[in-house]
């Protein structure tokens, strides 16, 4: 107890300490440098060339793997909006939700490290790097 | 919370928990009786409960629900490539806020408090105040930002930000009752913890020792002797109802110190605590060393009404005496020790030295000199911390 609170404890009702916000950066290690890639391609999806080809379908994929799991989920796939703070626009959306559910998926263009593959489109062997790029980032709101 | 997965390869994530959900959602479990608005609350059936629910979230809370949502958001990785070839996020600590909450019971105590607190708190940045907050020594290496700001952020309140390496501490009223204390930091180093989320206890350890440090400094503000205008007054003129208009009293006038000297005399507790200004004029002309012709008994009465009119002496009703009322002696006490024993001295010392002083050795001078000594050299720290510059 620190002499703050000591000083004015009588005019305190009660206290309480939490974080308010954590934010955690996640990161698949294997896949940080363009080598280990490579090494996972070869050993577990038999020796795919990592093409341009090959990185654009795994982002297709995924935006198909979503619009079906918004269909499952009742989970609207919305654009995140300029204007209002995001934690305000999803509130409606998260008062529904019952919890461990997805209530909402926003859209938005965003920052991203991302791994492209330098060379022409028919390319069997292209260079592989980490590049900053504008992405549509994809963000799933759930109540815990 | 919320999970952001970039889409392209290599699936980096972010993953965002707001602790204020999570605990409304135990509490809710237990049967809890709580108010909740935002992210805060204000009402709490059981606090004891809730800073132990709050204490409760560990590091495997995180991994766990980080981890589940990660999982089902990155298909493109098979269960079997996550165990064998580990694909499968680590999580470290991006941004991070702690937040201590004050209750109060009364409005009117946050928003007087707050006030004061804005008032006193604004040097608060200081670098010597910020290596006392955040614990980490700051060094002419240091690069980051170091300054404290009032800031308007639509609320209420205006909010105190003080910045220290990659983040801040700040603290504002929210809803009218909350005072709310929230350190933050977008890197975890600058608190001396790794970034791996297994380090969440050390984490709330270093924070909650910022908030501490931070609540112990602004106590040490607000308990110190500040001036809160109580010497202004007494200096400034009194106009009484009828218009009269007095002069108040001068810390430094010969005859006002005269006047106290009379009045804090032994022989008048003696004497019941009352007299008559015939009882006090000789002994100020005493201290004067005047003659009656020097100084009249109309000015002893002139110089009397002063304190008068401060509510310092009063008149006995029907009667010709007069007695010392409220603080009138512990103010004539406080205003010619400062006099006599602080202020002159020190001006003599400062202004007219004696030479042969400054080649003594320490210990060869007397004890009332080095005692004066020192409080010349503390005043100098004193204006050094309240930013005034030392007299050369």
């Amino acid at each position: 107890m620190n002499a703050f609170f000591e000083h004015h404890k009588d005019s305190i009702q009660f206290s309480y300490r939490c974080f308010d916000r954590i934010l955690l950066n996640g990161l698949i290690q294997p896949f940080q440098q363009p080598e280990r890639v490579l090494g996972f391609f070869n050993v577990y999806r038999k020796g795919t060339r990592v093409t341009r080809k090959v990185l654009t379908g795994i982002a297709d994929q995924f935006q198909y793997w979503l619009k079906n799991r918004s269909e499952k989920w009742g989970a609207p796939v919305i654009e995140a909006p300029d204007e209002q703070r995001r934690d305000a626009f999803v509130e409606s959306y998260l008062r529904d939700c019952p919890a461990d559910h997805v209530a909402v998926i926003l859209k938005a263009r965003e920052p991203a490290r991302i791994l492209v593959a330098i060379g022409a489109e028919n390319n069997n062997s292209p260079h592989l790097e980490f590049k900053q790029r504008w992405v549509q980032s994809v963000q799933l709101l759930s109540q815990r | 919370m919320f999970v952001r997965v970039c889409p392209y390869f290599p699936f980096s994530a972010r993953v965002c928990l707001n602790q204020h959900h999570w605990l409304a959602i135990r509490m809710t479990e237990e049967g809890i009786d709580f108010q909740q608005s935002t992210n805060a609350f204000l009402r709490c059936g059981n606090p004891t409960r809730l800073q132990e629910l709050a204490d409760s979230l560990t590091t495997q809370d995180l991994l766990r629900c980080g981890q589940k949502w990660l999982a089902t958001f990155t298909p493109f990785i098979t269960d079997q490539e996550r165990r064998q070839a580990g694909c499968q996020h680590r999580l470290f600590f991006s941004q991070v806020e702690y937040c201590d909450n004050l209750i109060f019971h009364r409005r009117a105590a946050v928003e007087e408090l707050t006030q004061r607190l804005l008032d006193l708190n604004r040097n608060i940045g200081q670098p010597k105040k910020i290596t006392t907050i955040f614990g980490r020594k700051i060094t002419k290496e240091y690069k980051g930002k170091l300054q404290s700001v009032i800031e308007d952020l639509d609320l209420p309140n205006p909010v105190i930000r003080s910045h220290y390496g990659h983040g801040f501490a700040k603290q504002y009223v929210r809803d009218d009752r909350l005072l709310r204390t929230e350190p933050a930091t977008n890197n975890v180093y600058d608190y001396g913890v790794n970034k791996n989320v297994e380090n969440l206890p050390q984490l709330r350890t270093a924070m909650s020792e910022i908030i501490d440090n931070y609540h112990n400094v602004q106590q040490d503000v607000l308990e110190t002797f500040i001036d809160r205008g109580q010497l202004g007054k007494l200096a400034e003129p009194t106009v009484l109802p009828s218009g009269r208009r007095i002069p108040g009293l001068k810390l430094d006038h010969p005859r006002q110190l005269a006047v106290m000297h009379s009045l804090v005399r032994f022989s008048n507790i003696a004497a019941g605590g009352k007299f008559t200004t015939a009882d006090l004029y000789n002994p100020a002309l005493e201290v004067l060393g005047l003659t009656g012709s020097q100084y009249s008994l109309a000015s002893f009465r002139y110089d009397l009404s002063k304190l008068r009119a401060k509510g310092l002496v009063e008149k006995v009703p029907r009667s010709r005496r007069y007695r010392l009322v409220g603080k009138g002696y512990s103010i004539c006490v406080a205003f010619l020790k400062l006099f006599e024993k602080i202020y002159a001295p020190l001006t003599a010392g400062l202004l007219v030295p004696f030479r042969g002083d400054h080649a003594l050795a320490e210990e060869k001078r007397c004890a009332l000199d080095r005692l004066y000594q020192r409080i010349c050299d503390d005043l100098d720290e004193l204006f050094r911390a309240v930013g005034l510059k030392v007299a050369a």
